[in-house]
């Protein structure tokens, strides 16, 4: 007897899947997955550690653990730093002459009980705002509807993005982008 | 933007374990290992349009779930992140030779070489175990179905150890007594079970492996 199952998930990083670019939700985790060009900037995974930050190299074949709690941030996809409760695996896989992304969020629903976006100052290492988003039973859409909010609360006005301590202007916040889909107000030289 | 910020020290020295698929990392996931939030397995396969071949178990492309309406046989799309949800019991053929049950969910990525002729990397990643939180091995009627044995370990208890001491038992228990392998409701007698690693398998556990 052959029959489909109930729940089939299938979140495919090849250029022809339905849910690219896209968040999925399964029982216990969250799925991002996305496929481009190599001529298309990559999407360059960064860490904060201490006083500074790492920049995870752009490799055929990465596969890199974001522990929980560690912030991080992806050049052209997300316009912060985010430190998240729950551990994500980031995958970097490049054949052929595409670069295949996907990020998985989760394995631990119960350990994921906040979510924080930040803004580091790229020329002396401040932090210059933080916020915290409770996450608890509703897990990240609680964090996807208040990413806006903060965002919006970052860039505006200039000040909010100015450091108090070397006085370095950050550029404007953007939120998490839907590569692939028409973001007219979003190039990549905007997006850092 | 942040090179004003970053720290000039190799990668090495400020995150361990950077790369998962770097050979030195892989080999501590060879089986399956906990990190953080997650258990890992890590696997070098032939992986291609054609299917997923085990430099020592062989061909293992097909997979199998099992639902209400009955048996599900997929096969594995490169580059594609699958999941098998929790609960719903699983299996890889001539991989173990049981239906896995457990109570998170398991996502599961081919990722072929970069030639045809490289291995790939298979990748495993499911929940670590919590509180009451099992690992199940059960048999099913190959003819009708039925539910023939099973043995659930509390690995959120015990931890991942006890999953491969479990899978032994529980291996042992089934193919010693022909009356666990002989369906109640048509009589079938079903082929024996094996553990997940080959290097252990019995004469009799070979063979079975062989079969299904």
């Amino acid at each position: 007897m052959m029959d489909a199952p109930i729940l089939r998930y299938l979140f495919s990083m090849k250029p022809d899947s339905a849910t690219l670019g896209q968040w999925r939700r399964t029982h216990d985790y969250e799925v991002w997955t996305h496929c481009q060009t190599k001529n298309e900037p990559p999407l360059t995974l960064w860490e904060a550690h201490g006083a500074g930050v790492v920049r995870l190299p752009d490799q055929d074949t990465l596969m890199h653990v974001i522990k929980g709690g560690v912030p991080h941030h992806v050049e052209q996809l997300f316009g912060y730093w985010r430190a998240c409760d729950s551990d994500i695996v980031w995958f970097r896989i490049v054949r052929d002459d595409r670069v295949h992304y996907a990020m998985v969020l989760g394995g631990c629903p119960s350990a994921y009980e906040s979510d924080k976006l930040l803004w580091i100052c790229p020329s002396c290492a401040n932090v210059l705002q933080q916020h915290e988003i409770v996450t608890g039973r509703k897990g990240v859409q609680r964090f996807w509807r208040q990413e806006g909010s903060f965002i919006d609360e970052f860039n505006n006005p200039v000040e909010h993005r100015t450091c108090d301590k070397c006085g370095h202007v950050h550029p404007p916040a953007y939120r998490f982008r839907q590569l692939g889909k028409l973001d007219s107000s979003m190039t990549p030289e905007v997006a850092w | 933007m942040f090179a004003q910020i970053e720290i000039k020290e190799p990668i090495d020295k400020i995150i361990d374990d950077w790369d998962f698929l770097n050979d030195r990392v892989l080999s501590h996931f060879s089986t399956f290992r906990p990190a953080g939030h997650n258990i890992f397995g890590l696997r070098r396969r032939f992986i291609s349009p054609s299917g997923m071949n085990d430099p020592k178990k062989g061909n293992i492309s097909s997979f199998f779930e099992l639902g209400p309406k009955g048996i599900s046989e997929g096969r594995h799309e490169l580059l594609g992140l699958r999941v098998t949800t929790a609960g719903t019991p699983h299996r890889v053929a001539h991989n173990f030779g049981y239906w896995h049950l457990n109570d998170k969910d398991e996502l599961y990525v081919p990722i072929p070489g970069r030639s045809p002729d490289e291995l790939g990397h298979y990748v495993v990643v499911m929940g670590l175990p919590r509180d009451r939180e099992t690992d199940g091995f059960a048999w099913y009627c190959e003819n009708c179905l039925t539910l023939l044995f099973d043995f659930t370990i509390e690995t959120g208890q015990t931890g991942l150890a006890a999953f491969w001491k479990g899978e032994r038992e529980a291996v042992n228990r089934y193919n010693a007594d022909l009356g666990l392998r002989t369906c109640p409701e048509c009589n079938h007698v079903n082929p024996r079970g094996y553990c997940w690693n080959k290097a252990k398998d019995t004469p009799e556990e070979a063979e079975a492996r062989g079969h299904w």
